[in-house]
């Protein structure tokens, strides 16, 4: 064995290492002859020694029982926040249950209304729904009574003089009764005025 | 308690994960003073050494603990995070850890100090384990790893692959290179204190 094979065995030696019996008996004899490898192997067992002491000595190393604690305080406040989302969630779940049932609920009511009410009626309220926006409008007014089913409609908006509110039952301010308020007014593909509604 | 104790580490952090506080106390308990002394080790310093340990055990209780018991051990996995979060208060704390080192005995107890050998075994016993503090502290960074868990923690080159994440190969020739750079200054500080004696 030369310097530089004894080299590449001498940690394994030195950290006691299984090995090759015969690589073993070489590096040793080697370093019997070689005072550069006998040096080299012994420098291994000083470290050898000092990390031995260094394991020993850090054998009793602990962090404070603080650490302990405040890992077990963050333990249970992890559980209650884990608890509480939990809640939470239950809570959303039976939230979105129930509105669930309510809009099933609602539509077969719906579906079992007489249909002459819903040709009149559920059409104009499907339109009223789309609105959006600023506007304040009241629920669509059937204009005339038609059990034919609506077929495909469009929205007019017109201005019309306050009074005519009242002819629909509305409250309307008597001194305002010359001023002017906006409707939609729904026409059939006929052009046909089916239904109107109001708008503030 | 007891029979929470015998649990196998995959065991204890399923019932710590599903709110047991025994186990979770078990499993702390069982690996805290490995991954203290990693990071004490790799740190040279008591106060980063806590956090860090601390860190690590919070990051497990985290619903996003990333342990996969098929990727290795448990403790493995500690040595990992240990090892990140070693490296990233260092970088945030530089100046403090040469310091530390001197100050590492601060937390040994009084009676830890009377167990300890006689007073002259202990000068020159110290002496080594304070160069060689130094020394490890000195390594470049991949070197210090495969030295601190190779031969302070006495992990398989296989173990101490796992945590590293690199090859079993790479982490032989580092903590060839790293012992034999140690070696190198452990024997010159004998050399010198013998030469002082004659």
């Amino acid at each position: 064995m030369n310097c530089a094979e004894f080299e590449d065995v001498v940690v394994a030696i030195a950290r006691g290492e299984l090995m090759d019996r015969d690589t073993h008996l070489e590096a040793t004899a080697h370093a019997g002859v070689c005072l550069r490898c006998s040096r080299r192997l012994a420098s291994e067992r000083i470290l050898n020694d000092a990390v031995a002491a260094v394991i020993a000595q850090d054998a009793v190393r602990q962090p404070s029982p603080f650490v302990g604690k405040m890992l077990l305080e963050g333990f249970h406040e992890r559980q209650k926040s884990r608890r509480q989302r939990r809640r939470v969630w239950i809570t959303r779940c039976a939230a979105g249950a129930i509105a669930a049932m309510l809009l099933i609920g609602t539509a077969m009511m719906l579906r079992r209304a007489p249909q002459p009410a819903a040709a009149a009626g559920a059409a104009p309220s499907a339109v009223a729904t789309a609105e959006t926006g600023d506007e304040v409008t009241t629920d669509f007014i059937p204009l005339s009574y038609d059990p034919a089913p609506v077929g495909a409609t469009s929205v007019v908006r017109v201005e019309l003089p306050r009074s005519a509110l009242m002819a629909f039952g509305l409250p309307m301010n008597e001194d305002r009764m010359e001023e002017v308020v906006q409707a939609d007014i729904l026409l059939d593909e006929d052009g046909l005025m089916r239904a109107v509604r109001f708008v503030q | 308690m007891k029979e929470i104790a015998n649990l196998a580490d995959d065991e204890l952090l399923r019932l710590a994960g599903a709110g047991s506080e025994d186990a979770f106390a078990a499993l702390y308990e069982r690996r805290h003073g490995a991954v203290y002394r990693f990071a004490f080790q790799m740190s040279g310093n008591s106060t980063i050494a806590e956090e860090v340990t601390q860190d690590v055990f919070m990051t497990l209780l985290g619903d996003s603990s990333g342990y996969e018991a098929k990727r290795g051990m448990l403790a493995s996995y500690l040595y990992g995070i240990a090892r990140r979060l070693v490296w990233r208060r260092m970088a945030q704390s530089r100046s403090h850890f040469p310091l530390a080192v001197v100050e590492g005995e601060d937390s040994l107890t009084p009676e830890q100090l009377v167990a300890l050998p006689t007073v002259e075994r202990d000068l020159a016993r110290d002496e080594s384990v304070l160069a060689l503090r130094r020394a490890i502290l000195a390594l470049p960074a991949g070197y210090r790893e495969a030295v601190v868990l190779c031969d302070l923690h006495e992990m398989s080159y296989a173990e101490a692959a796992n945590v590293l994440g690199c090859a079993v190969g790479t982490v032989r020739s580092r903590l060839h290179r790293a012992r034999a750079l140690l070696s190198e200054r452990l024997a010159a500080r004998v050399e010198g204190s013998s030469r002082c004696a004659v």
